[in-house]
């Protein structure tokens, strides 16, 4: 991540105003909205409708490729640009609308035309139809790819037509929630000829990690040798695929500095020290790599987050590292015999039954 | 008690809605819950409205003290 949050200028906080007053924004999302682009994968009406909300709503927008379609005029771009390279076009019609939407974010996320293959960026707005229905779909980073590939299946890419001035709208106004916080992890919405929305229901995730095997092997003996204490670590995801990294339970070194407030020992507790943490955090942020999940034991104890486990992954009922998972390895007698791994799902974790390949 | 000293204070006496309630909030996210927030603000609109805007955002009026020349001192203890 990079630095600390940047003040509004005081031209932003006039420009956004009404958006500031909204509950739920205020000058923090106002903030996080200007810092995060949106990636037009795809063209379109739909799509150039989507930009012009977001843009002047300080978004910044890059794309989409190709050229601008016959069918695009009206929507930002006009007449005399069909033929144009769409990117560089949309480009100056946005900086006339909004400068704010023509910086470049600290991330982006995408808007893509159904069907997504789940590598967009995220947030991801995917937009599409069935038959002659609309269907949006919103990605947020803790959404599982496959649950997603799956709401994907049976539908067509977007095509022109009098709803896409609805569906771009709606498409902005997803991306920006995703942004902010505000909407669930994955949703759908499909909206009919007549303009009747309807929510789509969604998969119970039930789909495991894309944890390669050979490191859930490494994480596993880690774990084992830790016994009867509980071995901890985490799992970390890069362009050249996971990592384990294994981190010393620094529990027992607490305990002993402070009873009252570390209670227990490491045997039934885990505690990274907090500067070797931030060390890897840091690495890792370097390596381009992010935390896929965090790992750790329960000697003789059951392959399910404890009480204790939930309290302090989510404390609050908001989990402390969105789209983070927790696997959770049982120890019986020095040998793994058990896992599970947990996603914060729907306002809770949700824990599949993880094979233990040996 | 409204006597606490301030964590901040914010002067909206020259702004008119929806910037006077826009000054608040923005100041009130620079504070830690707890925080006392000063609010300087003049004329009816904002004394109505700052305080009803504060109060749906989860924060507490502690006081509104007339300053006898048409402004207002108002005290907010921002919530969790």
């Amino acid at each position: 991540m990079g630095s600390g949050p940047v003040a509004l200028r005081e031209d932003q906080v006039q420009r956004y105003s009404r958006t500031i007053l909204l509950r739920g924004v205020g000058g923090a999302g106002q903030r996080a909205l200007l810092q995060t682009g949106a990636r037009l994968l795809s063209g379109g009406p739909a799509f150039l409708t989507a930009a012009a909300y977001l843009g002047a709503g300080g978004t910044p927008v890059e794309g989409p490729p190709g050229l601008v379609g016959p069918d695009e005029a009206g929507f930002l771009v006009e007449a005399r640009d069909v033929g144009q390279a769409a990117a560089p076009t949309l480009q100056r019609a946005l900086l006339r609308l909004n400068e704010d939407a023509v910086v470049q974010p600290r991330a982006f996320g995408s808007l893509a035309a159904l069907p997504d293959g789940g590598g967009s960026p995220r947030p991801l707005v995917a937009l599409g139809r069935r038959g002659d229905h609309v269907v949006l779909l919103g990605a947020g980073v803790e959404a599982c790819g496959d649950c997603l590939a799956q709401l994907c299946q049976g539908t067509q890419a977007p095509v022109a037509g009098p709803d896409a001035v609805q569906a771009g709208a709606l498409a902005a106004l997803l991306f920006q929630r995703l942004v902010l916080g505000l909407a669930p992890p994955l949703s759908g919405l499909v909206v009919s000829p007549g303009g009747e929305m309807q929510v789509l229901p969604l998969p119970e995730c039930r789909h495991g990690p894309r944890l390669a095997a050979a490191v859930l092997a490494e994480a596993v003996r880690h774990l084992e040798a830790c016994y009867p204490e509980e071995g901890c670590g985490v799992v970390l995801e890069g362009a050249a695929g996971t990592r384990w990294v294994a981190l010393p339970n620094a529990y027992a070194a607490w305990a002993a500095r402070d009873p009252d407030a570390f209670p227990r020992d490491a045997r039934s507790a885990f505690l990274f020290e907090p500067a070797q943490w931030l060390a890897l955090l840091k690495e890792a942020d370097a390596r381009a790599e992010k935390l896929l999940c965090v790992v750790h034991a329960h000697p003789d104890g059951q392959p399910a987050l404890s009480a204790e486990d939930t309290a302090q992954a989510a404390p609050g009922g908001q989990p402390l590292l969105p789209g983070v998972a927790y696997l959770v390895v049982a120890i019986q007698q020095g040998r793994a015999t058990a896992a599970a791994w947990a996603r914060w799902q729907a306002g809770r974790f949700v824990e599949v039954p993880l094979p233990l390949l040996r | 008690m409204s006597g606490e000293s301030p964590a901040a204070v914010v002067d909206i006496r020259g702004e008119v809605c929806p910037m006077t309630y826009v000054r608040t909030k923005l100041a009130l996210e620079t504070l830690r819950a707890g925080d006392v927030l000063e609010v300087h603000l003049r004329g009816d609109e904002p004394r109505r409205n700052v305080p009803a805007s504060a109060q749906d955002d989860g924060h507490a009026v502690l006081s509104l003290v007339p300053q006898g020349d048409g402004s207002y001192v108002l005290r907010l203890r921002k919530g969790g």
